[in-house]
């Protein structure tokens, strides 16, 4: 299990599966997750699930509605609605692989997180034993269907690039760009688009 | 079973009927009621001495009283000041209920406190108070009613009002609670309980203007008619009539009365004192003062509303046009249905909604004796209507 006391809690589990799962924080909690970050969530049986923020929603309800069409709101009360009112912002989380004893999988997780189970933002070490682990993680990235995957790809390719050029890994991003390429040989339309996305990186 | 439409279908005619002819009624009622405004206004020395005729001869009454400001009087809207702290109660309750397994009482009171010009965010706060059994118990051994637990609801709200308000607060500083400021109108409790709350809360609110602070209630879609028994008394004088003030001819909202009046957006009515006379009033209730706001943003559209306030508010310079101002801008957070947004605030931290009061039963029950809990049963009728 990893140290928790490093991490960075940034919310509570609302729901999963075994290949996805929503947290919720307050905005407060917001400033530090980000798209594409590498999550984590710790599991009371010591397995660490992983996975990346594939999106961030803000809910409403009626008296936010309200206050959207008023001409004039003290700054004071967008405050309460943000910081007081029981709204909380969803993290949606593609689970991309899980720890247990110490090793990293690239599977899916053998049971999903539970309710309330925290959300963790890994750090630099964390981002680096889990990419440093090999590239077949990115096939579960790739699944999606629904969601942006070129730029879902560009945020965490980005911040894994350079945890592992900090640690003196520079061909770690040019091997990941060939694993990308060897999944998507078959779809070469969507391949041209993640690389086309990528490019924004050099 | 659901309603049957088609017996409401078959009444909806004679409804629509009656109430076009009630609408009319209310119109006329309106037309002679604003000519009676418009000639007390033109005879405020007959209006003030029907009124304190009236004071002295009538046991029962509720009315306006003219202050100094003539009763046509439409003031627009004043400067509102850069900063201030407005502090909002609202509360919620449990009645205590034969039919529930265990019968007990909880008011529950939200609390919210701005300091506007500050940038931060408002403090928020829930006070929840579990009734003692005493409490929930009448002299003659019956479980107290809705009317008696709003009654310490209220004075939950003004207690909370008094700890919220601190001496680094932004001044001016304004609390709003929602209804009539004088806790007096809640008249049909019976024994000394309704005099006690009502000598604490003639206590706190004396407190209160000691430290400066206007304490004010709001009342949206006011009803009452206080206006109309003043002009039924200025009518009774000018006839040389024995004064009456509930003349149901002449009984209608003061809303329908001054929303010719108060056409501008923003605009208030007259101060006026409320008056009340009642075997029952203990002498040291608060006098209050109010006026009517025209809270609407569209002048085709009048939306009044009454605010209470302490006659001494009235008495001091720039108050009474600070709280104007400042509970306008505020209903304008929530401008297509104008209303103080920290009051709704108040209100939603407050709530207890049906499946809490069922939680709070269960967490009472299990601190009793299981002997004793076995004797304690819900009723069939309520069961069997929690299955539908």
């Amino acid at each position: 299990m990893s140290d928790s006391s490093r991490s960075i809690p940034i919310g509570k589990l609302l729901r999963a599966d075994n290949s996805q799962f929503v947290a919720g924080c307050r905005v407060r909690e917001l400033e530090t997750p980000a798209f594409g970050s590498l999550v984590r969530a710790s599991l009371e049986d010591q397995t660490d699930v992983y996975g990346l923020i594939t999106n961030i929603s803000i809910n409403d309800d009626g008296l936010v509605r309200q206050l959207v069409s008023g001409v004039s709101i003290p700054g004071e009360y967008t405050a309460d609605n943000r910081y007081n009112r029981n709204l909380p912002v969803e993290i949606h989380v593609l689970t991309i692989g899980y720890g247990i004893d110490g090793e990293i999988h690239h599977q899916l997780p053998p049971r999903p997180p539970l309710s309330l189970d925290q959300l963790f933002l890994c750090d630099s070490d964390e981002v680096a034993r889990f990419t440093g682990h090999g590239y077949s993680y990115l096939r579960h990235i790739l699944r999606l269907t629904d969601q942006p995957v070129e730029e879902l790809l560009v945020s965490h390719l980005s911040q894994a690039r350079r945890v592992q050029d900090s640690l003196g890994n520079p061909d770690w991003y040019e091997a990941a760009c060939q694993r990308l390429i060897v999944l998507l040989r078959d779809d070469y339309p969507r391949l041209t688009q993640v690389l086309d996305a990528l490019s924004e990186l050099e | 079973m659901p309603v049957n439409y088609a017996q409401i279908e078959h009444s909806q005619g004679q409804f629509a009927a009656q109430y076009a002819a009630w609408q009319a009624e209310q119109a006329a009622r309106s037309g002679v009621l604003k000519g009676l405004l418009n000639d007390a206004a033109a005879n405020p020395e007959l209006l003030r001495q029907a009124i304190e005729e009236a004071e002295q001869q009538l046991t029962n009454l509720y009315l306006a009283k003219p202050t100094s400001e003539p009763i046509l009087t439409h003031k627009s809207l004043p400067h509102t000041p850069q900063s201030y702290t407005l502090v909002a109660a609202d509360g919620s309750q449990i009645v205590p209920s034969r039919h529930r397994a265990l019968q007990f009482g909880v008011v529950n009171v939200g609390l919210i406190k701005a300091q506007i010009g500050s940038g931060e965010a408002p403090e928020i706060r829930v006070e929840t108070e579990l009734l003692a059994l005493d409490q929930i118990q009448t002299a003659e051994g019956t479980l107290i009613g809705e009317d008696e637990v709003a009654l310490l609801r209220d004075l939950a709200e003004r207690k909370i009002i008094r700890q919220a308000v601190a001496p680094g607060d932004l001044e001016p500083i304004i609390t709003l609670t929602d209804g009539p400021l004088d806790v007096f109108y809640r008249s049909t409790i019976q024994g000394d309980r309704g005099q006690e709350v009502q000598r604490e809360v003639f206590e706190i609110d004396q407190d209160l203007r000691r430290r400066g602070v206007v304490t004010a209630g709001y009342i949206d879609k006011p009803g009452s008619a206080m206006l109309s028994r003043m002009l039924a008394i200025f009518q009774c004088k000018r006839q040389g009539m024995p004064l009456e003030s509930n003349n149901r001819e002449l009984n209608l909202s003061d809303r329908f009365i001054l929303q010719e009046i108060l056409r501008q957006p923003g605009e208030r009515s007259a101060i006026f004192e409320a008056i009340t006379r009642s075997a029952r009033k203990p002498a040291n209730s608060l006098p209050v003062a109010f006026f009517y706001l025209n809270v609407s943003n569209d002048e085709n559209e009048p939306c009044l509303a009454r605010l209470e306030f302490p006659l001494w508010v009235s008495e001091v310079p720039g108050l009474v046009d600070t709280l104007h101002a400042v509970i306008y801008k505020e209903a304008q957070v929530l401008d297509s249905h104008p209303y103080p947004y920290l009051l709704h605030r108040s209100h939603e931290l407050a709530v207890v909604k049906r499946i809490e009061a069922d939680e709070i039963e269960v967490m009472l029950q299990s601190q009793i004796d299981p002997e004793i809990r076995a004797h304690q049963q819900r009723s069939n009728k309520d069961y069997l209507k929690g299955l539908s």
